[in-house]
């Protein structure tokens, strides 16, 4: 017994002494901590970030997916790692709401944030067959009825909606649903009325024409769906989306910060990922550290608003 | 004998009322609520339980006949099984997947006295073996221990 | 179509494509029968390789490995009473019951002739008839999804053997488990005591590796020494007999269409299939009470169930473009990786890519059929491991699945903690199937129902005014009937046989 405590310790000291020094950094496999289950949007951002990185940083990438709690277990995993740049984290929206609600023990504070990787609107969708072609029809529908119309929430609460409530003064009836898989499926059977969700998630059904887009919750309008008007065209002054980005736990070294986010660069720019990201209908949106940190800085207190009102 | 056969569901009937306790706890919700409510269903189960627990400790109190229970819960075996099972978690959590296996996998066959070698070398190629599956083939990350990684 | 159909088996039967068909099958075989390690996990890691890879090949692979995954859980499960997915859970009830009568290989062929008839009916099913079961996936809502859970949750009431009570017991210790977690609807924290990781609720698979695996690990090892002197449990390797072909078969194809079905309603996988297929063909039995008692009937309606699910849940993901379960969406993400678009637009401009599915999925159950054949003797080896060497990697290897679903050390605490409380009630003769059948049926009726009334304004006429609701709630009276008349049969042999004494 006392050999192996003995030999451990030695295995232990070796392992601190290659661990931690940034300059041979990266020498070992690198985990991308990814909050959400395989198969998902985050997720498959997530590797195929990885797969353009590795090769940049001639190392590996292990995808570790880290799931619960609507990306809170993930993430406050990631922030607690060892902040030797081995453990990177996709941070989503969720870090900036959820710590708001006491659903996250850990919040953007923790991490230090290196680059955001896409931001993407929601866009608002009903069945081919609706009364509603546009914005404004679906707003005084729920004027008249209040709480009358059916919204297949993909999250609880649903932070698209309440802004379209709050800046409209309406209210729908918000019925929770397992992410967009299950949203689409339940306004392509009539259940509800109308859902939001990004464009990547449903484009296939807006091109095929099962479903269709009343606006969309962006400044301006999109490459993917040229046609569709955004909500500020038609009156209606609410813009809101989604976005990923990468961080590290907050007492990692600056050069580390500096060579990852220089790799996350390069791997954004690279024709594979532009390609990946073009066919599931998202848009990379390169911040770097500060314009990111800033951003989300921004967005927790517009989530905050929401939240506490 | 009897006895022993009414602590189990007396202690389902505790956790029940425990559970009910919790329950009556729960925080309002700040979003919208069903007819039946976050805390109908927890409730109806508990409730449920509890009375399926009676029936089961009127039955066997009705029960005239002796029903032989095994004298022990646990053999030598069995309890060696359960403390290794504890203690190999608890190794991991420190030392990490590679060396609380091999130590484990040796203790083991050291309290059975296994004086096979081929056993012990059994043991050695499996604990390599499914390192380089994991790592290589499957990407997974075994746990690396505390003393060696972060916080798991 | 049915040159295009021609065309994709041609390619499927390429020298380039069936290697990459064959590794995907076999991969997917042994991912399935590892405790922890499922389908899902097998397309996911797959999927950064298919990046680069050509659009048909990359499929392929990907197709092969679910389908074997599927059906890989069930070696473990009839073999060593350890399901590997918590899709062949069903199968351990009587899949492991012949084992330890000698009868594994049997057990085995079954599994893999029933996986096959499942997995094959419901490719056909997808070919002919999508659009058809998309249109009723759609009528699918909060309601169907209710009664569809009350009918898989009765099979509590009939799976208990002996204890009518204890199995329910069970079943209610397993909906409390199930409710741990944020409440769906609200948001809720119910009994998470602040523990964030208990937030999205205590996993499936953990729990199926501690009940299952761990448990039957002690077990084993309280007969380790009592058993080392004598010789290894018997058993031939007789296969099944066209007798058993006879009796499966009308419960095999009935199973698969079950599962199709279920399939293809998305937010319902395998697991629930199987399950809800083994209560039916329970149900519909002239001799229920064979069932869990090595039926042989019981274990090919599970298995057909389970692999029935593989084509129906691709049809709300080429028909509609979402996922019809987990592992669909991994496939979704991939062809949109390819640049394709799933929906009703791939038939129309990607022809080739939906017949190259196809066709790869009729000739990835027929490789699946060929090597569980096959396979069979070398499986069966693993009976033949010395019990005292095979309890600790049974062990290592749970623990390690256990934490690489999630890579959590909080779920290896689970399994753990789930492995004793197993073992105790194994010795308190409390059935663990419940608990496990109630915390993947549970939360789903909950949250069903509770959205239903959402979704009705708090009116409760949802429960007589939908069709298919109404036909799953017939089936639950059914059940509930039929585990009534079970109960009072056993209790009449009882008395009989004390009679007798």
């Amino acid at each position: 017994m006392k050999k192996i405590i003995k030999s451990t310790l030695i295995v232990a000291a070796f392992a601190f002494m290659t661990g931690a020094t940034a300059a041979d950094y990266p020498s070992k496999t690198i985990r991308l901590v990814v909050p959400f289950s395989p198969g998902g949007g985050t997720d498959s951002v997530g590797r195929a970030i990885a797969n353009s990185t590795k090769d940049i940083l001639g190392e590996n990438i292990i995808v570790m997916n880290r799931t619960g709690g609507s990306g809170a277990v993930g993430m406050s995993f990631g922030a607690q790692q060892r902040p030797d740049g081995y453990t990177v984290t996709v941070v989503t929206r969720e870090i900036a709401s959820l710590p708001q609600m006491g659903l996250m023990q850990h919040d953007a504070d923790d991490f230090k944030l290196i680059r955001m990787v896409n931001l993407d609107p929601a866009v608002v969708l009903v069945s081919k067959d609706s009364p509603f072609n546009n914005i404004n029809e679906l707003v005084a529908e729920a004027k008249k009825r209040d709480g009358g119309v059916k919204f297949a929430s993909t999250a609880k609460p649903n932070f698209y909606l309440m802004a379209l409530e709050n800046s409209q003064n309406i209210k729908l009836n918000a019925i929770p649903y397992n992410g967009s898989a299950e949203a689409i499926p339940s306004v392509l059977g009539g259940h509800t009325a109308v859902t939001m969700v990004t464009p990547g998630e449903a484009l296939s059904q807006i091109k095929a024409g099962q479903l269709k887009a009343l606006g969309i919750m962006s400044e301006e309008r999109i490459a993917f769906l040229p046609n569709v008007p955004t909500l500020k065209e038609q009156g209606v002054d609410v813009s809101t989306g989604t976005w990923r980005g990468l961080g590290v736990p907050k007492n990692t070294p600056d050069a580390i910060v500096e060579t990852l986010g220089a790799a996350f660069d390069k791997a954004m720019a690279s024709p594979e990922f532009v390609k990946f990201m073009k066919n599931g209908a998202m848009t990379i949106h390169n911040l770097d550290a500060k314009a990111f940190t800033e951003f989300v800085a921004q967005d927790s207190k517009n989530l905050g608003a929401l939240i506490n009102q | 004998m009897k006895t022993k056969s009414l602590i189990f569901p007396v202690i389902v009937v505790v956790i029940s009322f425990i559970a009910l306790y919790f329950i009556s706890q729960f925080p309002t919700p700040r979003f919208q609520d069903a007819s039946v409510t976050s805390k109908f269903f927890p409730t109806a189960v508990a409730i449920i339980q509890i009375i399926i627990c009676f029936f089961i400790i009127l039955g066997e109190l009705l029960n005239r006949k002796e029903i032989s229970y095994q004298a022990a819960f646990f053999n030598k075996y069995s309890l060696f099984g359960a403390a290794f099972i504890i203690s190999y978690v608890a190794l991991i959590y420190v030392f990490g997947y590679f060396i609380s296996t091999l130590a484990a996998f040796i203790v083991y066959l050291l309290f059975f006295k296994i004086k096979i070698i081929g056993y012990y070398i059994t043991a050695i190629l499996f604990t390599c073996a499914v390192y380089y599956i994991f790592a290589n083939v499957f990407f997974v990350a075994l746990p690396e221990g505390l003393i060696f990684g972060g916080v798991l | 179509m049915m040159d295009h159909l021609l065309n994709g088996l041609m390619t499927a039967l390429s020298f380039d494509i069936l290697p990459i068909l064959i590794f995907g099958v076999v991969g997917g075989i042994i991912l399935g029968a590892m405790p922890g390690l499922t389908a899902t996990m097998g397309v996911a890691i797959l999927l950064p390789f298919t990046f680069g890879m050509e659009s048909t090949a990359a499929l392929v692979m990907l197709i092969g490995v679910y389908i074997g995954g599927i059906y890989g859980g069930s070696i473990s499960a009839i073999l060593l009473n350890t399901p590997g997915t918590p899709a062949s859970a069903a199968s351990v009830l009587d899949g492991y019951t012949l084992t330890r009568n000698g009868q594994a290989a049997r057990a085995l062929s079954i599994s893999a002739i029933s996986s096959f008839t499942g997995g094959f009916i419901s490719t056909v099913l997808l070919i002919g008839f999508a659009p058809v079961l998309a249109s009723f996936a759609l009528k699918f809502s909060a309601p169907e999804y209710f009664a569809l859970a009350l009918f898989g949750l009765t099979i509590i009431s009939t799976i208990s053997g002996g204890d009518i009570m204890k199995g329910l017991l069970a079943g209610t210790i397993g909906l409390l488990i199930s409710v741990v977690g944020l409440d769906p609807i609200t948001s809720v924290p119910r009994f998470t005591f602040g523990v964030q990781d208990l937030y999205n609720g205590i996993s499936i698979i953990p729990v199926l590796i501690g009940l299952f695996a761990l448990s039957e690990a002690l077990t084993q090892l309280e007969g380790v020494i009592s058993d080392k002197k004598q010789k290894l449990d018997s058993f031939s390797l007789k296969m099944l007999s066209r007798k058993d072909l006879k009796e499966i078969a009308p419960t095999a194809i009935k199973s698969g269409v079950i599962g199709t079905v279920i399939g293809s309603v998305p937010g319902a996988g395998a697991d629930i299939a199987a399950f809800v297929s083994y209560n039916e063909a329970k149900r519909a039995s002239k001799t229920p009470e064979d069932f869990g008692n090595g039926s042989i009937k019981g274990l090919s309606a599970a298995e057909a169930g389970n692999n029935g699910v593989t084509g129906g849940a691709l049809v709300p993901l080429l028909t509609l473009g979402v996922p019809g379960d987990a592992v669909t969406a991994v496939l979704l993400g991939a062809l949109i990786i390819q640049g394709l678009a799933p929906g009703p637009l791939l038939f129309t401009y990607n022809p080739d890519i939906v017949y190259g599915i196809f066709s790869s999925m009729l000739i990835a159950n027929i490789v699946m059929l060929v090597v569980g054949l096959l396979g069979i003797r070398f499986f069966c080896k693993i009976i033949e491991i010395p019990r005292i060497l095979m309890i600790p990697i049974i062990m290592f290897l749970s623990i390690i699945g256990a934490y690489s679903i999630n890579n959590s050390m909080f779920d290896v605490g689970i399994a753990a903690f789930f492995g004793l409380l197993g073992f105790l009630f194994i010795k308190l003769k409390v059935p663990l199937s419940p608990i496990l059948i109630a915390m993947i049926l549970g939360p789903m009726a909950e949250t069903n129902l509770r959205k239903a009334l959402l979704l009705s304004e708090g009116s409760w006429s949802f429960l007589y005014e939908r069709p298919i609701t109404l036909v799953f709630l017939g089936l639950t009276a059914l059940s509930i009937y039929t585990a009534i008349k079970l109960n009072r049969k056993q209790k009449a042999v009882i008395a009989e046989v004390e009679a007798a004494k």
